[in-house]
């Protein structure tokens, strides 16, 4: 493993965060919300991001507790080996259990708005060529690219500026009409919509700047958080709750629904500009699992893993056959997300208890 | 028969030996002359030298003249040699092989009973190339001057533009037969020697028989030979060559070739021209964004017109729809078939207007249009609208300054012709997307290639789509990481 | 090993391409893409449906458009009847028009048609939702046989639309618009209405619905004064034809109107809830340009203010009118029961709100100033 071609400096890392983030839940988010709060969506996206960034808190410092350790070594110093190794295969299948249902997800995406009939195989090829080219270079890489996805936010925002004499603000109020219960009860499409920042724990050892972690992952939580606030109230004062409640890809709805002075129709525009952000998990939880893999079992770099490990994961991206299977698995995926993350927590406070490896403040 | 005999060693001291040595040698080589001649000491001598390449005035005024004036000649008389011998460049090799590489590289050589050295000096006069502006990189408003294929006067070139002490060349020798120097250029206080030893180490690796063009070398010392994006930016104006030289780059020149390579480069050093910097920044501005557009419009436009045809006739507009499909029905092909067809035409013409003599290129010009498209238009095989738009993204491709990065494009547009037509607009996001994928993986003598776009850096990008003015432009950009950051003490 | 693998690779990216056949390819001039479609009722709850697609094919001439009518349970059956005899495949992506006609709309089966434009990715959502004054079929038809110095129906009707919108006389109500309203509680829709008539094709006004049902219609003027209501008429070029007032030295009796170019300041409307009912103050700013006046009399400011007054009295009942005849047809298109659902929610959902709003007291307040006659005193 060449070290140079790992290493993730600080703006890319956020870029990475952000772009695992926006592109999971920004596609069902609002629909998702609408059917569970109604048109207080937004409150529940600020309260859980609120949480995640106290989460995520957490989980730095849980890092920083050891000297440039990834999840993996932490768990073989807090359990032992046996235990270490078994958490670790969990943490592994998880992330290449995320990996394959972002690709599913968004094979669903272009089959209903692009094309339908295209085999799902083919598509999984096409879409995994610029990801496998870039795992197979190094994790530095998928960062790097992973900063265009401001891009792709800059160009929804811009939408979203465009259809603001449409909105109407009615259809938000009254504030706050689904109380604590509908916050309550909201807590799997928001925490899937969050979903990305475990990353950190497994790639902490490739961060260049270490100090500046902090800062710079809760800045994108809170950049995430922003963005799907907006996105949240735009659709739900565009849309109303009822109409929203209805669809499943609200901001395709909303890109076909703006009647632009020349071109008349921006849906296909608007896809052309948000495919490859909505890729980009894809990439993430795929070069990340990649990754983990070569380095618990020691690989060295070939190109027949590569493959072996793409085809697998094609194969078991077809498993769920519809959206309402999506859903299922969908739903798994936002448990094992939580579990994951409160294993973190737990993680941080026994390492209070057993201090093997942690590093002496000098 | 010369196989047999070991050159690689020092001068006998028997001259018959030493010249049937080299005779053997330069055996059927009737360009290199033998003249023979006998000293005032009544010793033997004989004067080797290249017909071709020997400036016979000098060498019969210089050179013969007073060595057949010395009363002796002997190993204490070399010590004072220099003094009477009114030649510039004056050596006195002792290995057979030197003498015969020298012999060979354009020196004159004597060599005389007596003497365990020979005498060598550079005498050298052959026919160059007149310094003009390169065919193909003409500008309006830059210098007229260009490289020529012979190296002294190009470092003389670069040494007229550049005086100062921190211009640095150094030498290496390439090439099992032919032998050719490799000269890097740099200025030392500016220059980062850590990439100055990458050059020098892919260098001293190189072994080939000889490296006819740059182009060789190019392909060989690359960081990623696969790539159709160069690496290395090869130029023949001297002024592209000074300005690199100021920002830290490194200028590698070969022998007999009038190319120069410049690393290490950015992709976006493929997209300015040498205008840009004398004309005002409003305008170089202008210039600068009109060919980012032309890029794109030459990568994509003719991919998403078939994509648009082929899958998602619902975006265009519909007066547009209606006379588009109106002009298509009579059209027999697919678009994609079509499209292929307009661009092999006109790839053809570009191809054959290359090879022929100047004069009937125009009528090659008026041949390709208007004819042959007109009347295919007419016979109903293409459409109108299609060949308007395969025409304007093959000239946008023309807008480049530079003809490597035109092939490139090419190839890019015709993969994302081939995908966008099976997969609709998803052919034309992925290809883009891989593109964008190859160009942040590829690196440039291990500086990454696409910056200041990734990685981002904001303070180089003042000079990538726009061009600021001049006196912000006070800090070296980072591709080469320069020692000393910042230009001049005052102004830019 | 190396090599093999890069080789597999290659060919495994390779193989799908050459197994292709273009799956979903849709070539643009193999399609016949409808731009109007005409939907009523027919016998036993199934619809006449008539299609409207430009013809393109160089060598079929004398006919701009090919029409095909059909009759179906279903608005997707009717594509797939007719594709078993158009010239080329139906397809839907570039619909303007969705003609339904009075019934249609009066059973209240708009917007169960509508949901198809949803199913499908590449159906248009802007497509226009028009009722007909009588049947879209023979408007359809009439259209395109009589209509001899206009262009394709589609093309003449949306421009009609579009500029109707321009001057305020409508409300641009697209498929995706009235979908949304019909599912929000507590507005109603609007749509525009047009009639064929002799030599042309006419905007008469604005359909009203009480929720999926269309109730009532208003004029292109009283449209205005709603538009007014219900959005803003800010960078709209409306017109209202306003009596004036005569004066002494009067002698003849023609030019006792004026035409009034109409621009809104700003919109209030004030919602409280007395004694269980909704009391709604409707404010609105207006201000004007004299576009046709009589030659003289507004030389000075009180001729101006006189005038100004009087037509501000004749707007407020023109509105207060129609608010009456909207509450009577328990129609709410400018969305009160929206905004008492925002502020007043308990209440909302204690009453059925159309009969609350057919109850509740609406007033409207008009402010009027004559800002600008032209170069004439």
């Amino acid at each position: 493993m060449d070290k140079r071609k790992n290493n993730i400096t600080s703006a890319q890392l956020m870029g990475l965060i952000v772009s695992i983030q926006v592109g999971i839940g920004m596609a069902s988010l609002p629909s998702n919300l609408a059917a569970i709060c109604g048109h207080d969506g937004w409150i529940s996206i600020l309260i859980y991001g609120i949480i995640i960034t106290a989460v995520i808190a957490l989980i730095i410092k849980l890092m920083n507790r050891y000297n440039n350790k990834s999840i993996y070594e932490i768990n073989k110093f807090l359990y032992g080996r046996y235990l270490g190794g078994l958490l670790n295969l969990l943490i592994v299948l998880y992330l290449w259990y995320s990996a394959c249902l972002s690709l599913r997800s968004y094979i669903n995406y272009i089959h209903v708005d692009l094309l339908r009939s295209t085999p799902s195989f083919v598509l999984c090829v096409f879409t995994l060529i610029p990801t496998c080219y870039l795992a197979w270079y190094g994790l530095k890489y998928i960062t790097r690219f992973a900063q265009m996805i401001y891009l792709s936010i800059g160009f929804c925002l811009i939408l979203f500026l465009i259809v603001f004499s449409d909105l109407r603000l009615n259809f938000l109020m009254p504030i706050a009409q689904s109380g604590i219960e509908g916050i309550k009860a909201s807590y799997s499409p928001c925490i899937f919509a969050f979903l990305g920042y475990e990353v950190i724990s497994v790639i902490y050892p490739e961060i260049t700047n270490k100090p500046k972690t902090m800062k710079v992952v809760i800045g994108s939580n809170i950049i995430t958080t922003i963005f799907f606030v907006i996105l949240v109230l735009v659709t739900t004062s565009f849309f109303g709750e009822e109409m929203l409640k209805k669809s499943i890809y609200p901001m395709i709805k909303l890109s076909r629904s703006y009647r632009a002075p020349i071109i008349e129709r921006m849906d296909v525009l608007y896809i052309a500009v948000w495919l490859p952000a909505m890729a980009m998990p894809i990439s993430g939880y795929f070069s990340v699992t990649y990754y983990s893999i070569r380095k618990l079992l020691n690989l060295k770099k070939k190109a027949i893993y590569l493959i072996v490990f793409t085809l697998i994961t094609i194969l078991l991206s077809n498993v769920p056959k519809s959206i309402s299977n999506i859903k299922v698995y969908t739903n798994i995926m936002t448990i094992s997300g939580t579990i994951f993350s409160i294993f973190l927590v737990i993680c941080y406070l026994f390492s209070f208890i057993r201090k093997k490896g942690v590093k002496t403040h000098a | 028969m010369a196989e047999d005999i070991n050159t690689d060693v020092n001068l006998y001291n028997d001259y018959e030996k030493n010249f049937f040595i080299i005779d053997a040698n330069l055996k059927d080589c009737p360009d290199i002359i033998r003249r023979q001649v006998i000293l005032n000491s009544g010793k033997k001598g004989c004067f080797f030298f290249v017909q071709g390449l020997c400036d016979l005035d000098l060498f019969q005024r210089d050179f013969m003249t007073p060595l057949l004036n010395l009363q002796k000649l002997d190993s204490e008389e070399i010590k004072y040699l220099p003094n009477k011998l009114p030649v510039a460049g004056l050596t006195f090799p002792i290995v057979i092989d030197k003498i015969i590489q020298d012999i060979l590289a354009g020196n004159a050589i004597f060599i005389c009973d007596g003497l365990n050295t020979g005498i060598s000096c550079t005498l050298k006069k052959y026919d160059k190339r007149t310094i003009q502006e390169p065919e193909g990189e003409k500008s309006v408003r830059g210098d007229h001057d260009g490289f020529i294929e012979d190296m002294a006067t190009n470092i003389a070139t670069i040494r007229r533009k550049l005086k100062t002490p921190n211009l640095k060349f150094k030498n290496f020798t390439v090439g099992n037969i032919s032998h050719q120097t490799v000269t890097v250029a740099y200025l030392e206080n500016i220059a980062n020697p850590n990439i100055l030893q990458i050059i020098s180490d892919k260098i001293t690796q190189l072994d080939s028989d000889s490296f006819i063009a740059i182009g060789y070398m190019e392909q060989i010392i690359a960081d990623h030979p696969n790539s159709i994006f160069p690496q290395y930016l090869a130029t023949e104006r001297p002024d592209k060559a000074v300005a690199g030289l100021l920002e830290g780059r490194f200028l590698i020149m070969l022998q007999e070739t009038s190319f120069v390579m410049i690393a290490p480069v950015t992709y976006f050093a493929f997209t300015q021209a040498p205008e840009d910097y004398s004309t005002h920044w409003v305008g170089a501005t202008y210039l600068r964004i009109l060919r980012t557009i032309a890029t794109l419009i030459a990568f994509f436009l003719p991919g998403i017109y078939i994509a648009l045809l082929s899958f998602h006739y619902y975006m265009i507009p519909l007066p547009l729809l209606v006379q588009l499909a109106q002009s298509r029905a009579k059209v027999p092909f697919p678009p994609v078939i079509e499209a292929f067809l307009v661009e092999f035409m006109i790839e053809m013409v570009r191809e054959a207007s290359i090879r022929l003599p100047s004069f009937i290129t125009s009528s090659i010009s008026i041949v390709g249009g208007l004819v042959i498209g007109q009347t295919a238009i007419q016979s109903g095989i293409i459409s109108d609208l299609m060949v308007i738009v395969i025409a304007t993204s093959a000239i946008a491709g023309f807008t480049m300054p530079t003809y490597d990065l035109g092939i490139s494009i090419r190839l890019v547009k015709y993969a994302i012709m081939i995908t966008s037509s099976i997969f609709g607009i998803l052919g034309v996001i992925i290809p883009m997307v891989m593109v964008l994928a190859h160009l942040v993986v590829l690196d440039s003598l291990g500086e990454p290639y696409f910056q200041p776009i990734a990685p981002f850096k904001a303070a180089d990008l003042k000079d990538t789509f726009i061009k600021a003015p001049i006196r912000y432009l006070k800090k070296r950009p980072d591709i080469a990481k320069p020692i000393d950051k910042e230009r001049g003490k005052k102004n830019g | 090993m190396h090599k093999r693998g890069k080789i597999i690779l290659l060919l495994l990216i390779l193989i799908p391409f050459i197994l292709c056949g273009c799956w979903d390819e849709v070539i643009v001039e193999k399609i016949s893409f409808m731009t109007i479609l005409g939907i009523e009722r027919a016998s036993q709850g199934n619809l006449k449906v008539t299609y409207g697609m430009p013809l393109i094919d160089p060598d079929v001439k004398g006919s701009r458009v090919e029409l095909l009518d059909t009759e179906t349970n279903l608005l997707r059956m009717s594509t797939e009847f007719l594709d078993k005899r158009a010239s080329k495949e139906l397809l839907a992506g570039k619909i303007q028009l969705l003609l339904y006609s009075k019934e249609l709309a009066g059973e209240g089966r708009i917007v169960g048609i509508n949901s198809v434009l949803e199913r499908d990715k590449t159906n248009a959502m802007l497509a226009w939702i028009v009722v007909v004054d009588g049947s879209p079929r023979s408007l359809i038809h009439q259209a395109e046989e009589n209509f001899k110095d206009k262009p394709i129906t589609s093309t003449y009707v949306n421009s009609l639309l579009e500029r109707a919108v321009r001057l305020g006389n409508i409300n641009e109500t697209r498929a995706f618009n009235y979908d949304l309203i019909s599912m929000a509680p507590g507005i109603d829709n609007t749509t525009p209405m047009i009639k064929i008539a002799d030599n042309v094709i006419e905007v008469t006004g604005l359909a009203l619905f009480s929720g999926e049902k269309m109730v009532g219609s208003i004029n292109a003027q009283d449209s205005g004064l709603l538009m007014a209501m219900m959005k803003t008429l800010k960078h709209k070029k409306y017109i209202y034809n306003a009596s004036i007032p005569a004066s002494s030295k009067e002698t003849y009796s023609e030019k006792l109107s004026s035409a009034i170019n109409l621009s809104q300041n700003s919109k209030k409307i004030n919602i409280s809830i007395k004694n269980n009912k909704p009391v709604v103050d409707i404010y609105l700013d207006l201000s004007g340009y004299a576009d046709d006046y009589k030659w003289d009399h507004l030389n000075n400011q009180n001729e101006v203010i006189k005038v100004s007054n009087y037509v501000q009295e004749q707007l407020r009942q023109n509105c207060q009118k129609l608010i009456g005849y909207m509450q009577f047809k328990k129609s709410d298109p400018i969305g009160i029961g929206d905004m008492v659902r925002a502020k007043h929610n308990s209440y909302f959902k204690s009453v059925d709100w159309h009969t609350a709003y057919k109850g509740a007291t609406i007033t409207a307040h008009v402010k009027f100033n004559l800002i600008e006659y032209g170069d004439i005193q």
